[in-house]
């Protein structure tokens, strides 16, 4: 009698904690509706993080491609500004040139370029190695200095004194350089992408 | 025993009862843990947390694909430094061929009025001197070309402003694209390999009002680089003004 009596406490006990009546009505999901939200979550989140990864990569490429235009670019306005300014331009036969004399006579085309700047300097700007060089010197042994540093690939850089080549008609021309360049980056990520620029300057000192 | 059967029935609790009885000890127990699993629903399940996830990522999405789309316009950008450098050099040749009628007035009649201008002295030819109207001149042009519109499109009528050079490219079909020859680098007309993007038109006009200082001293040159790239179509636009600053 006793042992029913305990027996049919225990029971009314677990009725009260509603433990079995739980069980019975779990409303969870299906193993198969879990593998499917799963996979089309995992899904989504690939195809995400790759953006994630290529837009970080882009955007590191972006940050070398704007430093490489931007020195390349302020080596080019220095030039230009300094051969506004600048008289007695001349393709050097040799290095180191003096001014007038050392001109190679043929050509007028070249990646070195030599001139007496507004102080009277003979300047030499030049392309070694991919970096654009200037000399104050005349351009002797060990008197470059690069202006471009290691984060810009100058592929060209070609000098043209174009007005050597006009007919005179009777008349000087005004200095007329035109400065064409290629410009890349040492970056692997931009490894194809060349910015090409020319410009011309004339000049004034006439 | 017994008391403690009794103790149970009076109880209502199912967690302060029952100490003793080993079986329903362990009923208890379970009994613990499985209302404090399921009854209190006051988390995040993982269903939701799994569906929140996905719609900030699908935003995220559309944020990262702007960067991506970013590389694409320095493409431009890049496109841009060549235009302005063009169009700088569309302002350099046109003050070479100042220079250069400067000098032929001032060979011919030392100290001169004659700064440069469209009227040449008696017995020269006209092509050093210079007129206003549209050119075309690239980085070795040496014969400046005459007549008031050396492309025979229409002048530009008042200002040379942005809208005004949207609508000279658009109109003027005779416009040619400067050649970019790879080898060498250089954008010119030369009938070299590839047309590369880019026209360039030089206008030549004489403002009145700027200074009063007389026909043929002022002159105004603006140098036009247009292009078209992924964006649409881009114009870089310099102005330039030529003064007798070297008057004698």
């Amino acid at each position: 009698m006793m042992r029913y009596k305990k027996l049919h406490n225990v029971r009314r006990v677990l009725l009260n904690c509603d433990i079995f009546v739980a069980l019975r009505s779990s409303s969870g999901f299906t193993v198969l509706e879990l593998v499917v939200a799963m996979g089309i979550f995992i899904t989504l989140m690939g195809i995400i993080s790759g953006i994630f990864v290529g837009s970080i990569r882009s955007q590191r490429t972006l940050v070398e491609l704007i430093a490489a235009n931007d020195t390349a670019n302020l080596a080019l306005e220095q030039i230009t500004r300094e051969i506004r300014t600048g008289r007695e331009f001349c393709i050097p036969a040799s290095l180191p040139a003096t001014l007038p004399g050392s001109c190679s006579g043929t050509l007028n085309q070249s990646n070195i370029l030599a001139f007496q700047n507004a102080n009277g300097a003979t300047v030499v700007y030049r392309l070694e190695n991919n970096v654009i060089e200037r000399s104050e010197n005349g351009g002797a042994i060990g008197t470059f200095f690069s202006l471009t540093g290691n984060r810009v690939f100058v592929e060209k850089l070609q000098f043209y004194i174009v007005s050597e080549s006009f007919p005179a008609r009777g008349y000087e021309w005004p200095p007329r350089i035109t400065i064409t360049t290629t410009i890349g980056s040492p970056s692997v990520n931009l490894q194809n992408m060349f910015t090409n620029i020319q410009t011309t300057v004339s000049g004034r000192n006439i | 025993m017994h008391n403690v059967m009794q103790h149970i029935n009076k109880s209502t609790s199912c967690f302060t009862q029952l100490r003793k009885a080993s079986m329903v000890r362990r009923t208890l127990l379970r009994c613990d843990i499985f209302v404090a699993l399921h009854s209190s629903r006051k988390g995040i399940s993982m269903v939701e947390m799994m569906v929140a996830i996905t719609i900030i990522a699908t935003g995220l999405i559309g944020m990262l694909g702007l960067i991506n789309r970013s590389l694409g316009i320095q493409r431009v950008t890049a496109e841009q430094y060549t235009a302005t450098y063009l169009a700088a050099e569309g302002i350099e040749i046109m003050k070479n061929f100042f220079d250069r009628s400067y000098i032929i007035a001032q060979t011919d009649a030392p100290g001169s009025d004659n700064f440069y201008g469209s009227t040449p002295p008696t017995g020269l030819s006209t092509e050093d001197f210079i007129e206003p109207g549209i050119y075309e001149l690239d980085y070795n042009s040496d014969i400046f070309p005459q007549g008031n519109n050396a492309l025979s499109c229409g002048l530009v009528g008042g200002e040379p402003n942005q809208s005004a050079l949207e609508s000279l490219f658009e109109n003027c079909s005779t416009a040619r694209f400067l050649n970019f020859n790879s080898a060498t680098g250089i954008f010119s007309y030369d009938g070299s390999p590839e047309p590369s993007k880019f026209r360039r038109l030089i206008i030549v006009d004489e403002p009145q009002e700027y200074n009063n200082v007389g026909a043929g001293l002022n002159f105004r040159i603006t140098s036009a680089v247009e292009w078209s790239s992924r964006g649409g179509t881009f114009i870089v636009n310099l102005e330039d003004h030529f003064l007798p600053y070297r008057k004698p």
